[in-house]
């Protein structure tokens, strides 16, 4: 199976057998390109897919060992994601599957990033995780808590009301200076901090399965405006001039002291998100009955969350609840996950048409 | 049944999906199968399915193509994406090689038997407009003023006074301003269609020549204003 991933800012290609051996996966990064605007711009996006495409299939293609005449499908994600770079990679993969004479499979985003469990690069496979499944997606898009009783039977449990966890990772390193992407930014200034030493707000939406971050957000921007440099005048988030040779516009940081206690600031705003997500999935998987919690989505990465997450569910379901994580390389935006979701979505028999379209906002369910 | 391997030469698929008109044509310097439907916005919905439908009408496999020309723009940005992309997918499985071809250059085409200056533009939204000069020559056509996005009272100072020919998407207001200069002239709103034949001409021509593009690094033409 060959997967195409170009939902957001990452240009990918992986060949993955049976929903579980990734044999190749290959990932073109934007990091420099967006950098600079301290978020990603969707029209650059676009344009990046476009000339990054072909290496980087052909790439993983050569990698995997494995002829083109040799794919058995090609899968790519349908959605969600941002419109520009979906049409990218969704024409190349249906083009593909069209003069290959192989199957399309439309991918869910989501699902995908759910699979991304499954997978292993090891030639001895490990045994799959165990249902019903308690999933904590969280990324820069969504915070979704997820229960998952088979294949391809989801239940919704909860979801942020308003930012993602990954975006509020992001938007709080902006605050704090801390550059783009904001979810490792902040893990890395946080390790030397004191997550004590501020105290900042958790949304616990108590009686739901739901989380809120916009709060702490507030407090966060509250709490550093008295630090930020009197010359400094209304920096965030106020673009740089625009100019003809640069039409995009690029983004300006505040300014604090050297000595401002940016690393207990990030530890402690690291903390406020983590922990109520770590708790709240505890709750579900006690309260549904699940034998193994996964987590899912680019913030699966922060071993913060990773560390919470253990204990949590160790207090709240005993240890016969297995908590299993991504690899790394599969937490973020990547086709490996695309390709091995796609194995689990064909046994469904649910092949798209040359009539397939992108789907900017495709819920899971 | 007839194939076109059973033609001396392979044919060569031309793809436009500058905009809301998609236009797709097979054309091996002799014979010339074609199709043209207005896609709005669903290119990614209907280009694939039109493209089966051509190549299944004359018997041709993608593999079978001698290579694919693409409309570069300037046109709608995700339009030009959905032909790019699949132009890509195709070279991806089959190593076709790509020509990339200015949709200017192809909306002009038409018109070059005239032997007067000719002016295309495209709609570049917002009420803007996308522009080139070109001056016929044997038949052919040299680019004289490069593409550029501007106003259409922009487009009308460039050109009045003198004897041209202005093709393309203009509306109804723009078509009377434009007949109202005394040496503008401005065919009818089929005959400024932009034709998918002209883009697989020119396509052929170029390739023929040898002259085909680097298929990784080519992409749309983006103006800026």
């Amino acid at each position: 199976m060959l997967g195409l991933e170009t939902s957001c800012d990452e240009t990918s290609a992986a060949v993955v057998a049976d929903g579980r051996r990734v044999y190749s996966s290959v990932i073109s990064s934007q990091f420099e390109i967006h950098r600079a605007h301290g978020g990603i711009v969707p029209e650059l996006a676009a344009r990046s897919h476009i000339t990054a495409i072909i290496p980087v299939v052909e790439r993983a293609l050569h990698e995997s060992g494995f002829e083109r005449d040799d794919l058995d499908a090609i899968a790519v994600t349908q959605g969600p994601g941002l419109a520009g770079s979906l049409v990218v990679g969704m024409n190349v993969a249906k083009a593909m599957a069209y003069a290959l004479t192989r199957p399309l499979v439309a991918v869910n985003h989501l699902e995908a990033h759910i699979y991304a469990n499954w997978l292993t690069d090891s030639k001895v496979i490990p045994p799959e995780p165990e249902f019903p499944v308690l999933c904590l997606l969280v990324s820069g898009g969504h915070t979704e808590l997820i229960l998952m009783a088979g294949h391809g039977r989801f239940q919704h449990l909860g979801r942020t009301l308003d930012d993602a966890a990954g975006e509020a990772f992001d938007k709080g390193a902006r605050l704090l200076a801390l550059g783009f992407p904001g979810g490792p930014a902040i893990q890395e200034r946080a390790g030397a901090g004191n997550a004590a030493a501020f105290e900042l707000p958790r949304a616990w939406l108590s009686g739901t399965y739901d989380f809120s971050f916009s709060g702490l957000k507030t407090a966060l921007l509250r709490l550093t405006e008295p630090m930020r440099l009197a010359s400094d005048e209304n920096p965030v988030d106020v673009p740089a001039r625009r100019e003809a040779s640069r039409p995009f516009r690029e983004h300006r940081l505040p300014r604090f002291a050297t000595d401002a206690p940016i690393a207990d600031l990030a530890a402690a705003f690291q903390e406020a998100i983590c922990e109520p997500l770590a708790v709240k999935t505890a709750q579900a998987a006690s309260a549904f009955n699940a034998r193994t919690v996964v987590l899912a989505g680019g913030v699966a990465a922060n071993q913060n969350l990773r560390d919470r997450l253990l204990q949590e569910v160790a207090i709240e379901c005993g240890p016969e609840v297995r908590v299993s994580f991504p690899a790394f390389a599969y937490c973020t935006d990547n086709a490996a996950m695309v390709a091995g979701a796609a194995s689990w979505i064909i046994r469904r028999g649910d092949l798209a048409g040359w009539e397939a379209d992108i789907f900017p906002r495709l819920p899971l369910l | 049944m007839t194939s076109y391997l059973d033609f001396p030469r392979r044919p060569l698929l031309a793809i436009d999906t500058s905009s809301a008109q998609g236009g797709i044509a097979l054309y091996d310097g002799h014979r010339l199968s074609l199709r043209s439907w207005p896609a709005d916005r669903s290119h990614t919905m209907t280009l694939l399915s039109e493209i089966h439908h051509l190549l299944d009408r004359d018997s041709v496999a993608v593999r079978e193509l001698a290579a694919i020309t693409i409309a570069i723009g300037p046109g709608t940005f995700t339009g030009l994406r959905v032909g790019f992309g699949v132009a890509k997918g195709f070279h991806l499985a089959t190593g076709a090689p790509l020509i990339g071809v200015s949709t200017l250059e192809a909306t002009a085409l038409p018109f070059a038997i005239c032997g007067m200056p000719i002016v295309a533009a495209v709609a570049a939204g917002r009420g803007r407009l996308a522009w080139a000069h070109y001056q016929p020559k044997s038949g052919r056509l040299i680019e004289t003023q490069a593409p550029k996005n501007g106003t259409f009272d922009e487009l009308v100072a460039e050109i009045d006074g003198g004897e041209v020919i202005v093709t393309g998407e203009l509306d109804g207001e723009q078509t009377d301003r434009l007949t109202r200069l005394e040496r503008a002239y401005v065919p009818t709103t089929a005959l400024r269609a932009r034709q998918p034949a002209a883009l697989a001409e020119i396509g052929w021509g170029r390739w023929i020549a040898g002259q085909t593009d680097d298929a990784v690094t080519i992409e749309p033409m983006y103006l800026s204003r």
